[in-house]
C-alpha cells in the first residue's frame, strides 16, 4: 500500500497486525469489532482474536472497502448479524460534540517521545474541531500483554497442528515411521518465532499449568473488556498511538523477542475486547519515519471512529508516503 | 481365593448418531461410499474452514439426556482436545469436556439380584475420526475421511455396575432408549454403539476405590461379558500375589479370550483441552428444551402397559415385544393393519422367534415388514390357508418378505374348501387303506391319524385338516 502498488489491502489483525504496520507505513488501516468480516477462509492463527480489515491510502478508502466486505456468513460461527453496514455514510468531516479519551496509561514510560507528541497533537487538532478530549485511567494495561500472548499462543498451537506434513503442504524428506515425519516436516517448516509460539501455547494448555496461565489469562480478558465498557459508557472514541516507537529496522525486532512482544501493548487491548479501531497517519518523526495514530470504538462502533478519523485527515495536508 | 473381592465398572459409552449429515459440515453421513467422497474443506481439516453445529445433534443429545433423567446444561460448550493422529484431520477433535450438554442423570437396570439405579455422569457431543488403511502390499497408509466429522455422543456412566450381567443390563436398556428414539441404530457390531469399560476391584466391603484399567474393543455382548469375568480373574489374582494393578488402557482380543496393555498412565497423552474458539455456546431454551420433550416417544415401560390394556396381551408378551424396537414397530403396525393384535403377537412369540434363533439373528436384523405379516394373519385367520401352510408362508415372508396373498395364489396354496371334492378325497382314501379302517373301527385312534395323512397328501396339505377328521369319522360310523 505505502509503495502505491495497489489500491487497498486485506489484514488478519489477531494482536494488531494491521494496525501496527498500517502505523509504521504511513497508511491507513481498520480493525472491525470482532464477528464483522467472515473468517471463512482466513486460515486461523488465534481464531477467537483475528479479524479481517482493510488497509488503503486513506479513512473514505477504508470505509469503502469495510462495507463491502462486511457481511454475516453462516459458515462462521462467530460472525454476527448486525445492521448499519453503511460505513461510509460515517464521512463527515464534524466531530461537534464528540467526547474522545485519552488513556493516561497510554502515554507513560516506554512510549517514544516524538509519538508521544505527534497523538496529543492530533487530540488537539480534533478538540480544536469541537470535540471535547480528557485523559483518564483505563487500567490493566500492563496485563494485556501477557494475557494476549498467553491466548493467541494457546490458539495457534491448536490451530498450527494441522500443518504436519500429512495431508497437504510441505512434507520433510527422508521420514522413517510417522512420528520422525511429524517431527522433522514441523522442525523444518516452521520458522523460530512460529515455533517459539507454539511451544508457548502447548506450554500454557498443558495438564497442571491450565488454571494457571490459560484460564487467569481469559479472565484477565474480561477484565479488559470491562474496563473498556466503562471507558465507553464516558466517551465515543479512545484515542492514543499505534505502537510506541516507528518502525524498527528490518531483522531488528525478532533478534529480541521480548521487547518485540511489548510493541504490541497499545494494539491487542483491543482484540481481547473485541473492540474496532484504526490507525492512520499522524505525522512523521525527525528521521522520517511515520507515526501513527489510533483510535479505539466501542463494540459495532466503527462510525464513529470512522467520523473522528476523517475529520482529523482533513486537518492535515494528503498523506505522504515515504516511498513516494 | 482367600478374600471376598467386589468388581466395580463404570462404562464408557460411544453412540453414532442417526443424523443425515455431519456434526459440522452438511456431508452425508452414510456408509459405504467410495473413500473420500464424503467429503468437503470441514472434515478434512483444510486451512480456512471453520465448523458449523448440526443442530440435529443437539436435539439427539438431549433426547438421550432427558430418557436418560439428566439435567441438561442450558448453556453448553465445545473444547479442543489436542493430539496428534492422521485420522484426525486438524489434530484435534472438537468435543466437550467443560461444559457437557447433558450431566447427572441415571436408568434403572433389572438384573436377577433385583432392581438399580446406574448413575450416568454426563453426555457429551463430539466428532468421530476418518478411517486409516494400512496397505500391507505397499509401503505407505492410507486415510479415509468418510467417517471424520460424524457425530457422536458419548455416555459415561458413575462406577455404579458390579458384574458382567449389570453392564449387560445397563447396554441393552441405553441401546434400547436410543433405539426407540431413533437416534441410533446402536450395532455393536458395525460400530454404531462402542463401550469401553472402566474396571477395578477392591475388598468387600472396602470403601476405597482400587486401580482401574479401561478395556478397549469390545464388540458384542458376549465379549463385555467375557472381558470383564477375565479381567476381573486378572486382576484379583495381580492382588493374591502381592501385585499391583497397573492402572492403563488394555485391548480385548475376543478370539483369545485375553487383553494385553496399548499404553499405561504414564504414556497416556496430554489433550490440551481449551474452549473451541471457532463455535459460540449453545443455549438451549426452555421453548426448545419443551418441543424436544413434547416430540420424545413411548418408551418400553409406558408400551408394556398399553400392549396389555389396549390390546390384551399377555405381560410376558408384552414384555418380550416391547424388548426390541424392531418387534413393537412390527407388532403396532401389522396390528393396526390387520385389527387382530394378539393374532399378530403370536406369530411375533412363536414363528418370528423360533426362525430368528434358527437363523442366528437379532430382532433388529428382521427385514419383513408388518404389510405382509398382517396379510398373512388375515389369511390364516379367514381359513384361506391352514395352519401348516401358513407356516410355510410366513418362513417365505421372513426369508424374503414376499407378498404371502400373490405366493398363496401362485404357488396354489389355498384350503381346499369344496365340500364334494374333499368328501371324494376322504372316500377314496377310505377305499385305497381297509387295513387302516379296519384298525380304526378295531379301537385304533392312531389309524385315523394315518388316514387324515393320506388325504392331506393327496390335496398337498391344502386341505382343513379338522375338517378331514370330521368327515373320516362320519363316513366310518
Amino acid at each position: 500500500m505505502a509503495a502505491n502498488e495497489c489500491f487497498f489491502a486485506l489484514g488478519s489483525d489477531t494482536g494488531g497486525s494491521i494496525r501496527q504496520p498500517s502505523s509504521f507505513c504511513g497508511v491507513t488501516g481498520l480493525k472491525p469489532t470482532y464477528g464483522t468480516v467472515s473468517r471463512y477462509g482466513l486460515i486461523a492463527y488465534g481464531s477467537s482474536l483475528d479479524q479481517i480489515g482493510p488497509v488503503a491510502k486513506d479513512v473514505a478508502d477504508c470505509a469503502a472497502v469495510l462495507e463491502a466486505i462486511a457481511s454475516y456468513d453462516r459458515k462462521d460461527s462467530t460472525s454476527i448479524r448486525r445492521d448499519g453496514l453503511d460505513f461510509t455514510s460515517a464521512l463527515e468531516d464534524n466531530v461537534e460534540g464528540l467526547k474522545i479519551g485519552i488513556p493516561r496509561d497510554y502515554l507513560g514510560e516506554g512510549l517514544d517521545d516524538e509519538v508521544r507528541q505527534a497523538v496529543l497533537a492530533a487530540a488537539k487538532a480534533l478538540e480544536e474541531k469541537g470535540a471535547s478530549v480528557e485523559e483518564f485511567e483505563l487500567s490493566l494495561v500492563e496485563y494485556a500483554i501477557p494475557a494476549y500472548y498467553v491466548i493467541a499462543c494457546a490458539e495457534a498451537s491448536s490451530n498450527l497442528a494441522r500443518f504436519d506434513g500429512v495431508k497437504y503442504g510441505f512434507r520433510a524428506e527422508g521420514c522413517e515411521g510417522l512420528h520422525h515425519m511429524y517431527k522433522k516436516t514441523r522442525s523444518e517448516g516452521f520458522g523460530p518465532e512460529v515455533k517459539r509460539r507454539i511451544m508457548l501455547g502447548s506450554f500454557v494448555l498443558s495438564s497442571g499449568y491450565y488454571d494457571a496461565y490459560y484460564l487467569k489469562a481469559l479472565r484477565t480478558k474480561a477484565l479488559i473488556k470491562q474496563s473498556f465498557d466503562k471507558a465507553f459508557a464516558k466517551y465515543d472514541v479512545v484515542l492514543g498511538p499505534a505502537a510506541p516507537t516507528t518502525a524498527p529496522k528490518i531483522g531488528e525486532s525478532l533478534g529480541d523477542p521480548i521487547k518485540m512482544y511489548l510493541g504490541d501493548i497499545y494494539t491487542v487491548s483491543v482484540n481481547l475486547a473485541g473492540l474496532p479501531a484504526m490507525t492512520l497517519p499522524a505525522g512523521l518523526s525527525s528521521e522520517g519515519l511515520p507515526i501513527g495514530l489510533q483510535l479505539i470504538g466501542d463494540c459495532f462502533q466503527e462510525k464513529k471512529i470512522l467520523r473522528a478519523a476523517y475529520a482529523f485527515e482533513k486537518t492535515r495536508q494528503a498523506p505522504e508516503s515515504p516511498l513516494a | 481365593m482367600s478374600k471376598e473381592y467386589e468388581t466395580v465398572i463404570g462404562l464408557e459409552v460411544h453412540v453414532e448418531l442417526a443424523t443425515k449429515t455431519k456434526i459440522f459440515c452438511s456431508c452425508p453421513t452414510a456408509f459405504g461410499g467410495a473413500p473420500n467422497t464424503h467429503t468437503c474443506p470441514v472434515c478434512t481439516g483444510m486451512p480456512g474452514s471453520l465448523p458449523v453445529l448440526n443442530k440435529k445433534v443437539v436435539e439427539y443429545a438431549i433426547a438421550v439426556g432427558l430418557a436418560t433423567n439428566c439435567s441438561i446444561t442450558r448453556r453448553c460448550k465445545f473444547d479442543r482436545k489436542n493430539y496428534f493422529y492422521p485420522d484426525n484431520p486438524q489434530n484435534y477433535q472438537i468435543s466437550q469436556l467443560y461444559l457437557p450438554i447433558c450431566r447427572n442423570g441415571g436408568v434403572e437396570i433389572e438384573t436377577e439380584g433385583g432392581k438399580k439405579t446406574v448413575g450416568i455422569h454426563e453426555i457429551h457431543m463430539e466428532e468421530d475420526a476418518g478411517k486409516l488403511i494400512h496397505d500391507e502390499w505397499e509401503d505407505c497408509s492410507l486415510v479415509d475421511f468418510n467417517r471424520s466429522g460424524v457425530p457422536l455422543i458419548e455416555i459415561v456412566s458413575d462406577p455404579d455396575m458390579r458384574s458382567g450381567e449389570e453392564v449387560v443390563a445397563y447396554l441393552e436398556k441405553l441401546r434400547l432408549i436410543i433405539q426407540y428414539l431413533g437416534a441410533s441404530d446402536c450395532k455393536l457390531n458395525e460400530g454404531s454403539m462402542r463401550a469401553d469399560v472402566n474396571l477395578s476391584v477392591r475388598e468387600a466391603g472396602s470403601g476405597e476405590m482400587g486401580t482401574r484399567t479401561e478395556m478397549k474393543n469390545l464388540n458384542s455382548f458376549k465379549a463385555i461379558a467375557r472381558a470383564i469375568e477375565a479381567e476381573r480373574a486378572r486382576q484379583i489374582d495381580l492382588l493374591e500375589e502381592g501385585k499391583e494393578v497397573v492402572q492403563e488402557t488394555r485391548r480385548w482380543d475376543d478370539e483369545k479370550g485375553y487383553s494385553y496393555a496399548m499404553r499405561s498412565k504414564e504414556d497416556a497423552q496430554d489433550y490440551r483441552y481449551f474452549p473451541e474458539p471457532d463455535l459460540v455456546p449453545v443455549s438451549i431454551s426452555e421453548e426448545w428444551l419443551e418441543e424436544i420433550r413434547a416430540r420424545q416417544p413411548e418408551f418400553r415401560t409406558e408400551k408394556q402397559k398399553r400392549y396389555q390394556e389396549e390390546y390384551g396381551l399377555p405381560a410376558y408378551d408384552a414384555e418380550i415385544i416391547t424388548g426390541s424396537k424392531r418387534l413393537a414397530d412390527l407388532f403396532e403396525a401389522a396390528a393396526e393393519l390387520c385389527g387382530k393384535p394378539k393374532k399378530v403377537s403370536n406369530w411375533l412369540m412363536g414363528e418370528t422367534m423360533r426362525l430368528l434363533k434358527e437363523r442366528g439373528m437379532e430382532p433388529e436384523e428382521i427385514r419383513f415388514s408388518p404389510v405382509n405379516l398382517a396379510k398373512l394373519v388375515a389369511l390364516a385367520e379367514d381359513g384361506t390357508v391352514n395352519s401348516t401352510v401358513a407356516k410355510e408362508v410366513f418362513a417365505q415372508v421372513f426369508d424374503e418378505d414376499i407378498d404371502p396373498e400373490r405366493y398363496v395364489e401362485e404357488h396354489g396354496l389355498k384350503t381346499v374348501n369344496d365340500e364334494d371334492a374333499l368328501r371324494g378325497t376322504v372316500e377314496q382314501a377310505i377305499r385305497d387303506n381297509p387295513q387302516s379302517v379296519e384298525d380304526y373301527r378295531g379301537g385304533k385312534e392312531k389309524a385315523l391319524g394315518f388316514l387324515v395323512g393320506q388325504v392331506m397328501k393327496a390335496t398337498k396339505g391344502k386341505a382343513n385338516p379338522g375338517r378331514v377328521n370330521e368327515l373320516l369319522k362320519e363316513l366310518l360310523s
